[in-house]
């Protein structure tokens, strides 16, 4: 609006003035006008919500009236430099680190110029070679400082085209990293590794989703996080999440090829089996799908199915991707029933939908465009919503040891996951 | 290792020159009879808080109001969307959050 000429004042939540104020830097509006409230009374409305508007009313005018003095573009960073200097040792590094809200509050490695070194030279690029510019920081991600992120997550070398992958993949227009890294709502990359370098560098196909005792899957996740804290927002904006959760510093995995019934998922998007390849997706807190009197195909599938149409999450408000991580048992007794991914599909598409009248009214207000014109909200209150406005939609893995366990990775509204071969 | 040692920065530098030109802020001189747009971004109670800051500035300035929503929470408003609250408005109030 104010590149329209329109004065605007953005009314936000305290705990989002550092991201309010990263994206007005990068929109090139670094005195962005703000009227700061308080979050929770913001979101419980009631009367305290007419005092805090009629409140506010002062400060909007005040701010209007502020002109055209402050007409700079983004403000730089060079203060910070490119090296810092530790007094100590490790622990003191460690100290430091952590006082300037670089780290996600557990023992990193202090990144010194020996060991990112030996990380940029795994990468085969040059250390200051930019490999992305992200929203809302805007700041140039180099493989240097990937590579210093890596070093503090307790990654090794050899990940290395892994996170500069899965950082051009978090570029992609359709991943809305903005979005991932602002939010209020619990979101976080799951990163899926394909082809001959899982092994390569010994990630976990089975066991264990959540990375115990697997270096790779633990710490790929991590770097991840912390170059979402140190490159893409403003140092000390570390989550705007209402709640979080720990899958966003340690989901990263990779399928389980050789217990899979079908074709690895990197080859179903179009790549050959013998590339490595990395896919970023953002979701919602993994669900268990996991009722062990169901041993049929029609039965595992039906508990995926109930485990997602629900009315009660926003993915299902609008158009989003979903990710299915069946545990090989799930999968095999999946696929002796006869069912291929895109039978699973099918079946999840069709059979387990949720009711209209099972969403409030005023939720129905919220839908996508698609849902208004196909389930109006004063006819049909008998119809069924598909789980997914796009069948393929649907994503399907194979990952995990024994057990009768799988998860549902519930994705997010106009989120698309990006798959990209590394280089 | 005691005594003092180098690190590598691990947060990415924001280049000084970021690309384009800063946006020149408009200023709002009078408050009187001010066309003011509304922009709801969807969240819980954006709108009932709008309403309430909208109806104060009637009240007090009588301005008009413009109160317009967008399509989904987590996406930028669209381009023609912004184009109507600028040909129709003086200035703007958006909210809650980013």
């Amino acid at each position: 609006m104010e590149k329209r000429g329109i004065p605007t004042i953005a009314v936000v939540g305290k705990g989002f003035e550092k991201a309010a104020r990263s994206f007005g830097r990068a929109y090139k509006l670094p005195e962005l006008r703000l009227l700061l409230v308080d979050d929770t009374v913001a979101h419980q409305g009631g009367d305290e919500l007419l005092q805090l508007a009629v409140g506010g009313v002062d400060q909007v005018v005040e701010e209007w009236g502020k002109g055209a003095g402050d007409t700079n573009g983004s403000a730089s960073q060079e203060e910070w430099g490119e090296t810092l200097i530790v007094e100590g040792g490790y622990l003191d590094a460690n100290q430091l680190l952590l006082e300037m809200e670089l780290t996600d509050g557990l023992p990193v490695i202090p990144p010194t110029p020996e060991l990112v070194e030996q990380f940029v030279a795994a990468s085969g690029r040059s250390g200051s070679e930019v490999i992305a510019r992200l929203m809302p920081l805007m700041g140039n991600i180099t493989v240097d400082r990937i590579a210093a992120n890596a070093v503090m997550a307790g990654c090794t070398p050899n990940v290395m085209p892994i996170l500069v992958t899965a950082i051009q993949a978090m570029g992609a227009e359709e991943y809305r990293v903005n979005h991932v890294v602002t939010t209020a709502h619990t979101l976080f990359p799951l990163i899926v590794v394909n082809g001959p370098i899982a092994g390569e560098i010994g990630m976990s196909d089975g066991r264990d989703l959540s990375a115990e005792g697997w270096r790779p899957n633990a710490t790929i996740a991590r770097a991840m996080r912390l170059l979402m804290y140190n490159c893409m927002s403003e140092p000390g904006l570390h989550s705007t999440t209402c709640q979080g959760h720990i899958g966003k510093v340690a989901d990263a995995i990779t399928e389980n090829v050789a217990h899979s019934p079908w074709e690895p998922f990197h080859v179903e998007m179009g790549f050959r089996e013998s590339d490595s390849v990395v896919t970023v997706m953002t979701v919602e807190p993994l669900q268990m799908v996991d009722d062990h009197s169901a041993v049929s195909a029609q039965g595992i599938l039906a508990n995926f199915g109930s485990q997602m149409a629900t009315s009660g999450n926003r993915p299902v408000f609008g158009p989003a991707q979903h990710m299915l991580i069946f545990g090989p048992s799930h999968a095999n007794k999946a696929a002796q029933g006869g069912f291929d991914k895109d039978m699973i599909r099918r079946f999840i598409y069709e059979v387990y939908r949720i009711p209209v009248n099972a969403y409030p009214p005023e939720s129905r207000e919220r839908w996508s465009d698609w849902k208004k014109m196909l389930y109006g909200t004063n006819t049909m209150e008998n119809a069924t919503i598909p789980v997914v406005e796009d069948i393929n939609d649907i994503l399907i893995v194979v990952h995990g040891g024994a057990g009768p366990n799988s998860f549902f990775a519930p994705g997010i509204n106009t989120h698309k996951s990006v798959t990209k071969k590394i280089e | 290792m005691s005594g003092g040692f180098e690190i590598i920065n691990p947060v990415a530098q924001v280049p000084a020159n970021n690309e384009g030109e800063g946006v020149s802020r408009g200023r709002v001189n009078s408050t009187e009879g001010l066309r003011v747009g509304l922009l709801d971004n969807g969240m819980p109670h954006a709108g009932d808080f709008l309403n309430h800051i909208g109806h104060a500035f009637e009240e007090r300035y009588k301005t008009s109001l413009l109160m317009r929503r967008k399509s989904y929470t987590a996406r930028s408003a669209g381009g023609e969307l912004l184009d109507e609250i600028a040909e129709n408005c003086d200035a703007a109030i958006t909210g809650f959050g980013v």
